[in-house]
């Protein structure tokens, strides 16, 4: 048993508050009546971050977050009045060894509901999940499939963030030697029936993780409202096709054959077409910049074919009609189709029928005299 | 009335020949492609020109050439004008050709040509529309045709060394000839219905003909040109039948058969003399490109033709008379074309010209006329000879 | 050969006969014109805004895909195979007016006129619908369309003629409004009963005159049309596309004649009987003839 303890947010704003608020005429919320007061009215829900088959890719991502900023999130408030209070984070946490292990155990011994489980990677199920060991107690070996079917019961709602967890992802690609398979999938295996969403993305971008996570703080699971394939709507409910900023390239038949040409990239395999995300708005690293405006195709990090299931640089079909950017007019103007050769030949052929026809005067007088020779 | 036919035995592959089986064949393998392939891979036609060349030459003008059997059928064998007789056999040869040439542009051309045959079925008849009629017109008329060739095939091979021939022969022969004139009849009856109905089909597209060649006549119309230009079809097959096969040309003959198509044509002009009075169509003719080309297409098939067949001079010699029935056809097919397709603007911006493997399709299925002309009187007793040469 | 009268005779009766039967087919069951009981669209150009999401729906609805030969990929320039309807504009000075083309389902329909197999059928409830396993691909019908409704699937090998169908298979059939009245967000396509959809486009003309062209097209239009267009004041109904036709379809003259050519198949007989008579008595008279000469010599 550890003995040290976690800094609660609560107590770190009372260290501050008592010294530096009122001298430093601070933020409302430094005034110590005032702290109090929010104190008890601040919701904080413990959030234990797990690793599965990842590359920490979605993590990285994740501290990547620029309004608000990773400080914000792990240590302070993500938005007003709501904070997470992280139990562990393998990548930003001090704790190690024995104290992980002694954190999921506390954990483990929540009451139900108490607790928001973030899954990063997928779930390694073969050979009893040995490709993903994770912690040991004395002689015995503990993987993450274990840990996963233990703490699953008991959150009260599991973020499966990234394309791994969301739907398996690269490790779950053929020929899977590990048996990856995302969150959902093992659940619904083992009939575990607490609530999965599913945020998506290769990495996911850190709006849509931790809006997800704020929107589950604040209004609960209900307020998230989510697609066929549990992903959040309001992050995944459009497609990319329809706000692309190329889109009257293709609407106007304009398609790049190559990389650096100009116009649409649907011929080089974008997957805009079918992929839901808002990307075109939201743009990545604070805005900057995004995959499609830096001049390579949509893969659909987003989608559940990701990354093998259509080839990334092959053209997807597209299976529903969508509006296109320009108007046909009244009167269809067709080209002409009048072909110089076929116009010869019938020339020809008309000609050859007038010569035959004008020739026939002279002979026939001949014949009834030839016949009668024959 | 008693004629003699003898099959001809002349050399088949001669250049004309050969060209015409050179043709025939590319015509077969873009056929074949066209059915794999779709109408759209090998035509140009278009939402906006469904009929092109096929219909509107290969069917339509086919069938109005391919008149010449029925006129002489009536001429023959009901207004009993027996010295023509000579003229039946070919005549009728050229109308079976005709018409199977015409049926068979008729499949390649339609969309759904596995489901050709549903006009025969009672649940598909519809009897208001003119195509319906000629579909099953056509069907009947080329039964009866085959039905009227039957005799000409038992005559070749009544004396045949094979018992089963010899047998069917002797008795399918004297059963078609006690019936014949049924059949006859019928198959005037059906003439003269399809060949007005493919007039009554243009009716429909009033708005989309010009104003010169649509008129609630045109059943009219249609059947009298075909009759008039049945026997210039008949005259020019005749004569090249007759070159071809090294025979004497039936002058006087055709001289006299010469001397009925002014009659017709009086009648024609009455009806389009009235056409373009009654409904004020005058102007027209003088307003633009297309009122030439109607007095173009009535010179070549009324105007010229009329005055000149009147005169004995013009018709004893061949080579005017020829000319005249050529203008003839001409005309005709002219006539039909400006009614079914050159005229034709359903909406602007349309246009049509057919592509390469029209033309060669159209071209083998003439070569096929040809061809199949020369192979089956080469075969057949279909051409007159003397009674000394048989 | 000699004319046996009494095969002659057995042949006309036959041919009577086979005739009435024939004339039987081609009566129609209900009335030639368009009802106020039909199903009707009121599409109205004036609240159109041309989003097209009609002509989407309509796509996805019948599971139609891009656009066939056209290299832009989804945009759809007139009717086609895969297009069923669409939106057309036409701009008049800074003007734009955005017209929905689509087969108007015609109370007196020229396809069902000159349909040589009947594929076309108007049912009972006004649609004009179309069966692919009568028709044989001939094209007649776009002859015949005075508003170019019918396509055909050239670029395919086994064709079909595609037109709006009224979604009465795919929406219809389950109580629903045809797939592009339930997209419109403009609410420029209204779904009802062509009596109503009459009453209300005069309504909404008679309420706003400076609004609206004064003329409801598809009224009378050669028959009366289950499809009425409104259109702006500015606009002429030519420039959308939409002529104004008369009251009587183009091929009811055609069909008057067919009539007529076949009243219960009499002509045609009467014909055949002439001629036969003719041809009798010209062999009668040679054979007279011959009898004389032998009787000479």
């Amino acid at each position: 048993m550890s003995e040290q303890k976690q800094w609660s947010r609560r107590q770190i704003l009372s260290l501050f508050a008592k010294g530096s608020g009122i001298l430093m005429g601070a933020s409302l919320f430094q005034i110590p009546g005032f702290t109090k007061l929010f104190a008890d009215a601040v919701d904080e829900v413990p959030v234990l971050f797990l690793q599965g088959g990842c590359c920490t890719g979605c993590s990285v991502s994740l501290l990547n977050s620029v309004s608000p900023t990773i400080q914000d999130v792990l240590l302070g408030e993500i938005l007003p009045g709501v904070s997470l209070s992280t139990l562990w984070h393998s990548n930003v946490s001090a704790a190690q060894g024995h104290q992980v292990m002694d954190i999921l155990d506390d954990v483990k011994a929540r009451p139900k509901g108490s607790f928001v489980l973030v899954m990063e990677g997928t779930v390694q199920t073969k050979d009893d999940g040995i490709y993903c060991g994770f912690g040991e107690r004395g002689d015995k070996h503990y993987t993450m499939y274990e840990h996963i079917l233990d703490l699953a019961p008991n959150a009260m709602a599991i973020i499966s963030m990234g394309t791994c967890a969301a739907f398996g992802g690269i490790p779950a690609a053929p020929p899977n030697p590990t048996g990856s398979k995302s969150v959902k999938a093992v659940l619904d295996e083992h009939g575990i029936d607490t609530p999965v969403v599913n945020v998506p993305g290769c990495p996911p971008h850190p709006d849509w993780i931790i809006g997800t996570i704020a929107t589950v703080l604040i209004g609960g699971l209900g307020a998230v409202d989510v697609d066929q394939y549990g992903r959040p709507k309001a992050f995944f409910g459009t497609l990319i096709h329809d706000n692309c900023p190329y889109r009257g390239h293709f609407d106007a038949g304009r398609f790049a054959r190559d990389f650096g040409e100009k116009g649409c990239m649907y011929e080089l395999g974008c997957k805009g077409p079918v992929t839901h995300s808002d990307c075109p708005h939201r743009k990545w690293n604070g805005g900057v910049n995004w995959i499609i405006g830096a001049g390579h195709p949509c893969m659909g990090c987003v989608e559940p074919f990701f990354p093998f299931g259509d080839n990334i640089f092959e053209r997807v079909p597209i299976h529903f009609a969508t509006a296109p950017a320009t108007y046909p007019p009244i009167v269809t103007e067709r080209p002409s189709k009048v072909s110089p050769v076929v116009t010869g030949v019938l020339g020809a052929a008309a000609g050859a029928a007038a010569g035959a026809a004008l020739s026939k005067k002279k002979k026939p007088a001949e014949s009834t005299v030839k016949e009668k020779e024959e | 009335m008693e004629h003699n036919s003898a099959p001809m035995n002349q050399r088949l592959w001669t250049p004309w020949f050969t060209f015409g089986v050179i043709l025939i064949a590319i015509g077969a393998v873009l056929i074949v492609y066209r059915f794999i392939a779709g109408l759209g891979a090998v035509t140009n036609l278009s939402d906006g020109y469904p009929w092109g060349l096929w219909i509107a030459f290969d069917v339509v003008t086919g069938v109005a050439l391919a008149a010449g059997g029925f006129a002489m059928a009536a001429l023959v064998y009901v207004f009993n004008r027996g010295e023509y007789s000579p003229l039946v056999r070919p005549a009728l040869l050229t109308a079976l050709l005709g018409y199977a040439i015409a049926a068979t542009a008729i499949v390649i051309d339609v969309g759904r040509w596995w489901q050709i045959y549903n006009p025969v079925l009672p649940q598909y008849w519809q009897g208001n529309s003119p195509l319906f009629e000629v579909s099953i017109c056509v069907m009947i008329y080329i039964t009866i045709l085959i039905i009227e060739f039957v005799p000409v095939v038992s005559e070749k091979y009544k004396d045949s060394k094979k018992p089963f021939l010899r047998s069917l022969s002797n008795k399918l022969g004297p059963l078609v000839n006690k019936y014949l004139m049924v059949f006859i009849i019928l198959g005037i009856v059906v003439s003269t219905l399809h060949q007005s109905s493919l007039g009554a089909v243009m009716i429909a597209a009033v708005e989309r003909i010009h104003s010169l060649w649509w008129s609630p006549f045109l059943p009219l119309m249609f059947l009298i040109s075909a009759i008039a230009v049945g026997f210039a079809v008949v005259t020019v097959e005749s004569y090249v039948a007759a070159r071809s096969f090294k025979r004497p040309v039936e002058k006087d003959m055709l001289a006299r058969l010469a001397g009925i198509i002014p009659y017709v044509l009086g009648i024609y002009l009455i009806v389009k003399l009235f056409d373009l009075i009654a409904y004020g169509k005058v102007p027209l003719l003088f307003a633009d490109w297309w009122g030439l080309m109607y007095i173009i297409e009535m010179s070549l098939l009324v105007f010229i033709p009329f005055f000149m067949l009147l005169k004995k001079s013009v018709r004893f010699d061949i080579g005017k008379l020829l000319n005249v029935s050529i203008m003839m056809i001409a005309g005709i097919i002219l006539n039909r074309l400006n009614t079914y397709l050159f005229t034709y603007q359903p909406r602007p911006g349309e246009t049509y010209f057919p592509t390469l493997v029209e033309v060669l399709v159209t071209a083998a299925l003439i070569a096929l006329l040809f061809v199949g002309y020369k192979v089956l009187a080469s075969f057949f007793p279909v051409m007159s000879v003397s009674t000394e040469e048989k | 050969m000699s004319v046996n009268r009494r095969t002659f005779l057995k042949a006309t009766a036959a041919g009577v006969g086979g005739g009435m039967l024939a004339t039987q087919q081609a009566t129609a069951a209900r009335p030639r014109k368009a009802l106020d009981t039909d199903i009707s669209m009121l599409n109205d150009c004036t609240k159109c805004i041309g989003c097209r999401a009609c002509q989407s729906r309509c796509k996805e609805t019948h599971g139609l895909e891009r656009s066939g030969t056209d290299p832009r990929y989804n945009m759809p320039v007139d009717l086609s195979g895969r297009t069923l309807t669409l939106i057309k504009m036409h701009k008049q000075d800074d003007f734009f007016t955005f017209v929905k083309k689509q087969c108007l389902h015609c109370g007196d329909p020229s396809c069902v006129s000159v349909c040589p197999v009947s594929a076309f059928e108007k049912l009972d409830n006004g649609v004009v619908s179309y069966n692919k396993n009568a028709c044989i691909g001939c094209r007649y019908c776009m002859i015949a369309c005075p508003w170019d409704a019918p396509t055909f699937e050239y670029d395919k090998a086994l064709p079909v003629i595609q037109k709006c169908d009224f979604c009465k298979d795919a929406r219809l059939a389950h109580g629903l409004d045809p797939a592009c009245a339930s997209a419109c967000p403009a609410g420029a396509i209204k779904y009802g009963k062509r009596g109503d959809l009459i009453k209300e486009a005069h309504a909404r003309i008679r309420e706003n005159p400076e609004k609206y062209n004064d003329h409801v097209y598809g009224e009378h239009e050669l028959g009366g049309t289950s499809v009425l267009v409104l259109a702006p004041k500015e606009v002429r109904f030519e420039d959308l596309g939409y002529k104004l036709y008369g009251d009587t379809p183009p091929f009811r003259l055609q069909e008057d004649i067919q009539h007529g050519i076949f009243k219960y198949f009499i002509p045609p007989v009467a014909l055949y009987a002439v001629l036969g008579f003719i041809a009798y008595a010209n062999r009668r008279k040679d054979n007279d003839a011959t009898k004389k000469d032998d009787k000479k010599g």
